[in-house]
């Protein structure tokens, strides 16, 4: 898991699978782009292969961070089994939570805006 | 009956051997990658509360997970030795820490029972085969 700076966009690259193991990791990379003031944070799922409660509770948890400032998370994945389980949780409901097919189609939601 | 079994000690950090173990099985058993998937979450989410809430003397307690096949559905026991966490609603966006581990089992399996007992709680999952129409 690492911050990539993709086009001088910092992005959370998960890679692999995000389970009660590796959530924290992501917690801290979430948080420290948020430390830095971002308000939206784009989260590249798309080598995400895994995901479970522990992943999905930094979610929530990130967005409730991130509503006050009408930040948001936005999630790049097109694999079927995590987005099965993003369904299954209804965060694709949540007001602060967008996503994406691909990296440029988040990058082009960032354009013009204060990211 | 095949039935395959696999003992590890009751931290997060051997999950990863936990979804190697019904991968491996699971294929052997004609599973298809999105019923693995789903075992891998469901399974997991079970040992992960094990670890939490059935480990009372943390890292050096076992969980225990059993596998058997028959009758075109694939039987997953994880076994530990303490007692289990209530559920909370799968998608309460409020609820950020853990618990959604039951939800996800009972969206992922086709069945799932809990036996608490005075040794330890005992998570029951199964998962039948999907029947694959003939051309």
């Amino acid at each position: 898991m690492a911050i990539k700076s993709i086009d001088d966009y910092p992005v959370v690259v998960a890679e692999g699978e995000v389970d009660h193991w590796k959530a924290p990791e992501l917690e801290y990379k979430i948080d420290q782009l948020i430390f830095e003031g971002h308000k939206k944070i784009i989260l590249d799922f798309s080598q995400l292969t895994y995901i479970d409660s522990g992943g999905i509770a930094v979610l929530f948890l990130q967005l409730q961070k991130l509503q006050p400032t009408n930040g948001e998370l936005m999630i790049v994945t097109e694999n079927k089994n995590i987005l099965k389980i993003l369904d299954l949780v209804k965060i694709t409901e949540q007001k602060s939570f967008s996503l994406y097919s691909d990296i440029d189609e988040a990058k082009k939601q960032l354009k013009g805006s204060s990211y | 009956m095949k039935k395959n079994e696999l003992v590890i000690k009751a931290d997060m950090k051997n999950l990863g051997k936990v979804r190697e173990f019904i991968e491996l099985v699971a294929s052997e058993s004609n599973f298809d990658e999105s019923s693995i998937f789903d075992m891998k979450v469901a399974v997991c989410e079970a040992v992960s509360n094990a670890i939490d809430h059935g480990s009372p003397k943390g890292r050096s307690n076992d969980v225990t997970v059993t596998i058997s096949f028959e009758e075109g559905k694939l039987t997953i026991k994880v076994a530990d030795q303490g007692s289990f966490k209530p559920a909370v609603p799968i998608d309460d966006p409020s609820f950020h820490h853990r618990g959604r581990g039951i939800p996800f089992m009972l969206a992922l399996m086709d069945e799932v029972t809990i036996n608490e007992g005075k040794e330890g709680t005992v998570v029951r999952l199964v998962k039948k085969l999907k029947k694959v129409k003939k051309l």
